[in-house]
């Protein structure tokens, strides 16, 4: 038990080296007021700011000898841990002051000696206890001492670490993050024991002051980066985050564009990868989903898998990720080009068929595909959207309304059911969903343009929004990085992944001074046997 | 002196820039090769024009390069003075916004042949050219990368080629050299002109970062280039023999014969997209270079409101230049050959002029032939 409780003041530790939560931003400022030493007024002062909350503990004790001297322990009950509050503080408060009576040295007593808690600190100051409080800190006050103490006892209840819902792989760990910040530096931290790893500490939203961490390995990252990051938190101006998008959209590089330049995972593993490359990670508190930038477009059709099973299949299967963002992003549009306009380019056979379909159908080429991806995208709303339950109702009908029923009906033809579940299936195989929502966006823009011009309208389409990811950057980095500008170093580890011992290099472009990532020379090799032996050489 | 360009590319970011160039101006039509006599020997013709155009444009980068942090709009002021350099400089940008929209017209009259025959040509421009124009307005950095992707396209190309082997018969390669040398010469200085519309490097030395490796990259340009005309040229004859010579777009009619195992039969809409992208990259580099030069001419604070309008007269010159396919033939293959090399290497001329001329007036003012005024530029920075 203690050991557990240890190890969680532990982990809040971690941030006593760099915080900044006097420089968040929202803060009222307020001139601040300081302890009185008299119990009731402090009180009062709390009971006051707080207004009568229903959460709020205020408990009297009485300690020193004879109970002398009166204390106030003031937390709230569900953000601590109560078990350890009465066992580590007040208990032993009581306890073991039963032979003073200066209340100056019963307080530097509990403080120094009595309260076992790793992280306690003093202050006068009101503001900072009210925020503390709120915290899950618990506050000591002593009668006529106008300092308290402040011990850290955050506890409160928290899904237990499990499988990344969103991102789930065969091979390598099954730890996903959780809601809580400090679990999820835990998690980090426990892959990378390192002292180098860094988390600084942010409150961001002015109401809800939500703990955001920004995390990074010094010595790897590039300063300037994390300067830049820094900048841009300490900006942030909002009353509430509750999820790391709400971050997002606020320190993103480009806030129009459709893509987005950072990424946001659900696994430690994918964290920890991206930090040894150099990048950062900002882990909010409230959400599993943690930001990583700078972010490159490759990032998004990656998946941790890759490099944990062999290097032939990871690049495959990497390529085939391609292949499939291809195709969820032009499918539909090549149907309509082709079936309107380019009947040519398809076998003679082929395209007798497809005509042959389409003979009964009432609707030109768009409106079908439209019609017909606006189907499967409502389904697929639907089935998020739908209690678990009723999900396999959704299933069925979707695979009747899609499937036979419209086909039977003569509303679409079974060419277009093939293009919309190959496109929906290509779009499953996006490793990142917020590359995959903008796809599905962009998908409709094409077919409409297809319609128009055919092929030449969809390569056109396709060239402006090439020209868009051009111009992206992700703090800094271009965002069409490892192709376009073309590093050719970083080919090892972009469409195709090499194998672990030939990449021995950062990307350049991230970890700009510390790019050796091992020494070369690294690809295992059977020892050398003398001649004619079958014993190897020691 | 305003900065108005802030982006940098890497040397070998500019070999990118002009292997596009230099390769969307005979990928779908083949200038060199229509309507000349002995068409067999298109390549030795090709051969000697990349010689030419080696020393060229070594002449061209060397005049350059003694002016690292110049344009050659900027340089030719310095050079010629405020007037004359401006009307040099004007001419150039004139010349680049002219072959821009000669590009968008082949494009455009390209796919209205070979796909869409009741399309007007006029919507093939536009989407080119403001596709271009799109690109060039976020700078020189993202024309670069576009054209980094863009020279897969011309790999490609040279890949397919290839392809077509079995029709290929290298009987038709013979006799060499049956009408002397003359028709070649007269191929060499077509070959010549197109390698002048490069004449752009001029405002995208400065801003290359690594300038030691500039010269080198020049080089392989024309080389790469001028080794994959010759292979198509040989590729083509191969194929098609003396017929060659007739045909339009016969790069197109080559990848025509390709078919990949009887199932993909037109798969000419690949090397076509590809083509289609490259141009809209060259019609960018073009657009990019003119609307910058004019910016620096004028002394404006920003180039990139110039590049839509820019894009806008071409698309206009685009239109109005030519009436027909056959008058765009004509001009590629006759008037081309004259009016390029008269302009480029004309305003070269003068510049070579000056340049020596200022040399040997100040003798001892600097070591690198510019002014000193110019030398010590406050904007000078790395």
């Amino acid at each position: 038990m203690l050991g557990r409780l240890v190890k969680k003041t532990k982990v809040l530790g971690w941030f006593g080296g760099k915080k900044r939560s006097g420089a968040g931003p929202g803060r009222k400022a307020e001139p601040s007021l300081s302890l009185s030493g008299v119990l009731e007024v402090d009180e009062a002062r709390i009971r006051q700011a707080f207004g009568n909350s229903l959460d709020l503990v205020y408990r009297r004790i009485a300690i020193g000898k004879n109970g002398c001297i009166q204390a106030l322990v003031v937390h709230i009950s569900e953000m601590v841990n109560p078990q350890f509050v009465s066992n580590a503080i007040v208990e032993r408060m009581v306890d073991k002051t039963e032979n003073l009576t200066d209340p100056h040295t019963v307080y530097t007593h509990i403080r120094d000696r009595y309260v076992e808690v790793t992280d306690v600190t003093e202050t006068h100051d009101i503001q900072r206890i009210l925020e503390e409080i709120t915290n899950g800190s618990t506050c000591i006050f002593v009668r006529g001492v106008n300092t308290a103490i402040v011990c850290q006892t955050q506890g409160f209840n928290q899904r237990e670490v499990s499988q990344p819902s969103t991102e789930s792989t065969i091979r390598g760990s099954k730890e996903g993050f959780v809601e809580a910040l400090a679990t999820n530096v835990s998690l980090i931290r426990r892959r990378i024991r390192n002292s180098n790893l860094r988390v600084e500490h942010y409150v961001l939203g002015a109401v809800s002051k939500t703990s955001v961490a920004l995390v990074y390995i010094e010595g790897i990252a590039n300063p300037g980066v994390i300067e830049e990051a820094r900048q841009r938190l300490s900006r942030v101006k909002v009353d509430c985050i509750q999820e790391s998008g709400q971050l997002e959209e606020l320190i993103e590089d480009a806030p129009l564009s459709p893509f987005p330049t950072l990424l946001r995972t659900e696994r430690p593993d994918r964290v920890t990868g991206n930090l040894l490359e150099g990048r950062f990670a900002i882990v909010t508190d409230g959400t599993p989903f943690v930001l990583i930038a700078p972010a490159t477009f490759s990032m998004f059709l990656t998946a941790p898998e890759d490099y944990f099973e062999r290097f032939f299949a990871g690049s495959v299967i990497r390529l085939l990720r391609y292949l499939a963002f291809l195709i969820s992003l032009t499918l539909p549009a090549l149907y309509i080009a082709i079936t309107t306009f380019h009947q040519e380019l398809l076998p003679t056979p082929l395209i007798l068929s497809i005509a042959a379909q389409r003979d009964h159908i009432p609707f030109p080429a768009v409106v079908e595909a439209a019609l017909m991806e606006m189907v499967f995208e409502l389904l697929r709303e639907a089935g998020i959207r739908l209690p678990v339950v009723l999900g396999q109702a959704v299933s069925i009908i979707g695979a009747l309304v899609i499937g036979e029923a419209a086909l039977r009906a003569g509303l679409v033809s079974a060419a277009m059911v093939v293009v919309v579940a190959l496109t929906g299936v290509s779009s499953f195989a996006t490793p990142i969903f917020s590359l995959a929502i903008s796809v599905r966006l962009l998908r409709f823009p094409l077919m409409l343009l297809a319609s128009a011009l055919g092929l030449f309208g969809i390569l056109v389409g396709l060239a402006v929004i090439l020209t868009h990811l051009l111009a992206l950057r992700s703090f800094g980095v271009p965002y069409l990085e490892p192709f376009a500008p073309f590093v050719g170093r970083e080919q090892r580890d972009a469409v195709f992944r090499s194998p672990w011992w030939a990449m021995d290099e950062r990307p350049g472009f991230v970890a700009e001074r510390n790019g050796k990532r091992v020494p070369p020379g690294q690809m295992p090799k059977p020892p050398e046997r003398e001649e004619g032996t079958e014993e190897v050489k020691p | 002196m305003k900065q108005q360009e802030r982006g940098r590319i890497s040397a070998f970011q500019y070999m990118c820039i002009l292997l596009v160039i230099r390769m969307t101006a005979t990928t779908v039509a083949f200038p060199f090769m229509t309507g000349h006599e002995s068409p067999t020997d298109a390549w030795i013709g090709a051969l000697i024009g990349i010689g030419g155009s080696l020393v060229l444009l070594e002449l061209m980068v060397r005049l350059s390069l003694y002016f690292p942090d110049m344009t050659v709009v900027q340089f030719s002021q310095a050079l010629l003075g405020k007037f004359f350099g401006g009307i040099a400089a004007l001419l150039l940008v004139g010349f680049w916004v002219f072959d821009a929209a000669v590009t968008a017209r082949a494009m455009g009259s390209a796919l209205v042949n070979a796909f869409m025959p009741e399309t007007p040509v006029l919507v093939f421009i536009i989407v080119t050219v403001f596709f271009g124009a799109n690109g060039a307005r976020q700078g020189l950095e993202i024309t670069a990368r576009w054209s980094e992707l863009a020279t897969v396209g011309v790999l490609m190309t040279a890949i397919m080629l290839v392809l077509p082997f079995k029709a290929m018969s290298f009987q038709n390669l013979l006799p060499i050299l049956p009408y002397g040398l003359s028709p070649h010469l007269k191929r060499a200085a077509t070959m010549t002109s197109m390698f002048l519309r490069l004449s752009v490097l001029g405002m995208m030395i400065p801003y290359v970062r690594n300038k030691k490796d500039v010269l080198r990259y020049t080089r392989y340009t024309v080389i790469v280039s001028g080794i994959v005309l010759t292979a198509q040229s040989i590729a083509l004859v191969a194929v098609f023999g003396s017929r060659a010579a007739t045909s339009a777009v016969p790069t197109l009619q080559l990848v025509r014969q390709i078919t990949i195992g009887e199932f993909f039969e037109r798969i000419e809409i690949i090397p076509v997209s590809l083509w289609l992208l490259n141009s809209g990259v060259n019609i960018g580099a073009f657009i990019w270079a003119s609307s910058l030069g004019l910016a620096q001419l004028f002394n404006l604070n920003r180039f990139e409101p110039l590049t839509y309008p820019i894009g806008g007269l071409a698309v206009l010159l685009g239109m109005v230049l030519f009436k027909n396919y056959v008058e765009q033939v004509r001009y590629l293959i006759g008037l081309q050959p004259i009016l390029v090399p008269l302009v480029v290497l004309g305003v070269y001329l003068l510049l070579y002029a000056g340049f020596i001329f200022k040399r040997l007036w100040f003798p001892k003012r600097t070591n690198s032939g510019a002014p000193a005024a110019l030398e010590a530029d406050p904007d000078d920075t790395k």
